[in-house]
């Protein structure tokens, strides 16, 4: 509950507050995975043009892609709720309370979170929320004697990488392994090669699509010699912090299970 | 004399940059490592020496690749160049990119009226600026990540390095040493021309030959530079003065002096980019914070 924040109308409006959304508007697809999640797909009455899943959310009204939400756009669809992303999206969260409009935020650091944030969210929606089937699939947490050291790669250059604050190095610990880049306290740190080189990671997991064997260093990476390189995973189960991250908890799950006895 | 103590000054912070800092290597780090510091040393070198020479022929102590858009007109064909694909294609169009770049600021500086002076510097921040926004939009709209572009603009000295990058340092680095002759040649012609471009012509040098030559020259090699480290800024405008306040105002021994403190001020600047923060900072960042303060001490004291 505390990465929700509800701007609240002021008291004329209070009425309102006790019924539940009726017109939501999206600018994130994890958040309008989420919905739909939720079963209140019927609610949603506008989404970016990045939501393309499930397919039936590109039918949906468009308000402009992910980066550039058209705050006009947004308004004339006459939400009683908007769902918006932190930190990318702070600036129209800002516009949009002082409108008075309603703004739920999310910035999920952790696995948990994300499911908090679908909790918070089915609540405002009045409907039931399956948190505890949820978490069991999170827990308990697989337990190896010698936990991979798993690298997430997000861009190549400069390389980006995930730090502690990231959902998924969250991910990472909640699949058996530890992140490489646990240390960094920066959310999407830009590290060097030669840090990655430095902790030899037993997994790879590469989210673009540029080349990698080229690189001074790569041959004698423990990964790439057990062949612990992962690069057609599907990024959008995976950078998304919505519903589907237990998919990618489970793939992941099975990787580093697949790893670990070559350890 | 000086160089006796420069150059081993410069052997020890090489030293430091490998083995020490941020922390010793392995074998295969110190491949990592060497290729950047070779990288930094012709980073360091090359805009140096651009910058001394660009001081002289132009006569005007604020000018350099960066100050007169050059680097960001070369960082524009790179950008062009990734959204087009090939590597060859990069080089020809950050070439481009920069003659093109150089061309309109010597037109703009015309135009004004003022061409030797205040108005390159304005034309030349004019196109840097942009330049800089037509690759935001470019690579923005091409759904690049934002820190691409920052890394690209604000100069990198950490990219991945692959084999190739070393043909591509190897060759460029070749191409500078045959300019860098070039510049050598043109030093005494430079002291001349600082004693006004009327006695340089009644001397013989043709300023203009001579001007032509030197934007092609740097702009090809700047283009080979920003499309392997990006934009850096204010290196090739503190260098040379640095060098000019140590060894006077000679062009000849202020070439020599540009080099190695060219080279000394890029590791050190590179060595502060990646251990002031956990993250790996741009080294421009580093740069224009000891370069903008320069700048402004130079335009007072004139």
């Amino acid at each position: 509950m505390r990465y929700l924040v509800l701007l609240t109308l002021l008291s004329c409006v209070g009425e309102r507050q006790k019924s539940e959304v009726k017109r939501v508007v999206s600018l994130a697809p994890s958040l309008t995975e989420m919905v739909f999640f939720l079963g209140a797909q019927n609610r949603l009455v506008g989404v970016t043009t990045f939501c393309d899943y499930p397919p039936e959310a590109k039918k949906i009204t468009k308000i402009g892609d992910f980066s550039n939400p058209n705050l006009e756009r947004i308004v004339a669809l006459k939400p009683d709720l908007v769902l918006a992303a932190l930190p990318e999206q702070r600036r129209i969260v800002a516009e949009l309370s002082k409108m008075g409009i309603s703004v739920f935020t999310s910035h999920p650091k952790t696995i948990d979170a994300i499911i908090d944030e679908m909790d918070s969210l089915a609540h405002l929606f009045g409907l039931p929320f399956p948190e505890d089937s949820l978490k069991k699939l999170i827990y308990p947490l697989p337990n190896f004697d010698r936990k991979p050291k798993v690298y997430i790669e997000l861009a190549a250059d400069p390389i980006i990488t995930v730090g502690h604050p990231s959902y998924l190095n969250d991910l990472i610990i909640k699949s058996g392994g530890i992140n490489i880049f646990a240390s960094v306290e920066v959310e999407f740190p830009v590290v060097s090669w030669e840090e990655v080189v430095r902790a030899d990671p037993d997994l790879i997991l590469i989210f673009h699509n540029q080349r990698c064997e080229e690189r001074l260093g790569w041959k004698e990476l423990t990964a790439v010699k057990n062949g612990m390189v992962f690069s057609g995973l599907n990024e959008d189960v995976f950078l998304r912090p919505g519903p589907r991250i237990f998919i990618a908890l489970s793939e992941l799950r099975r990787i580093i299970e697949g790893c670990v006895p070559r350890l | 004399m000086r160089a006796k103590v420069i150059v081993p000054l410069l052997g020890i912070l090489s030293l430091i940059y490998i083995f020490l800092l941020p922390n010793p290597p392995s074998p295969v780090i110190l491949k990592i490592r060497i290729f950047r510091l070779l990288l930094a040393i012709y980073t360091g070198v090359t805009l140096s020496v651009f910058g001394l020479f660009l001081q002289g022929a132009l006569n005007n102590p604020l000018v350099e690749p960066y100050t007169l858009g050059i680097a960001s007109g070369a960082a524009l064909g790179v950008s062009i160049g990734i959204l087009v694909g090939s590597a060859l294609s990069i080089n020809i169009l950050a070439f481009l990119g920069a003659v093109t770049a150089a061309t309109l600021v010597f037109f703009l500086a015309r135009l004004s009226g003022r061409l030797l002076r205040e108005g390159l510097i304005l034309a030349g921040i004019i196109i840097s600026f942009f330049a800089s926004g037509v690759v935001f939009l470019l690579l923005v709209l091409n759904g690049r990540e934002l820190h691409e572009i920052i890394y690209l603009l604000m100069g990198y000295l950490g990219r991945v390095p692959t084999r190739s990058s070393y043909l591509h340092l190897s060759l460029s680095s070749l191409i500078a040493g045959v300019s860098l002759f070039y510049i050598f040649f043109t030093t005494k012609a430079l002291d001349i021309i600082a004693t006004g471009y009327e006695s340089a012509h009644s001397l013989g040098i043709n300023v203009n030959r001579l001007l032509t030559r030197g934007f092609i020259i740097i702009s090809l090699n700047v283009g080979l530079l920003v499309t392997q480290v990006g934009v850096i800024g204010f290196v090739g405008l503190i260098v040379p003065h640095l060098a000019r306040l140590l060894v006077g105002d000679h062009h000849r021994p202020a070439f020599y002096a540009s080099m190695f403190i060219g080279i000394g001020f890029i590791l050190i600047a590179d060595l502060l980019s990646r251990s002031l923060t956990t993250i790996e900072l741009p080294v421009g960042v580093i740069t224009s914070i000891f370069g903008a303060p320069f700048f402004i001490y130079l335009m007072i004291r004139r």
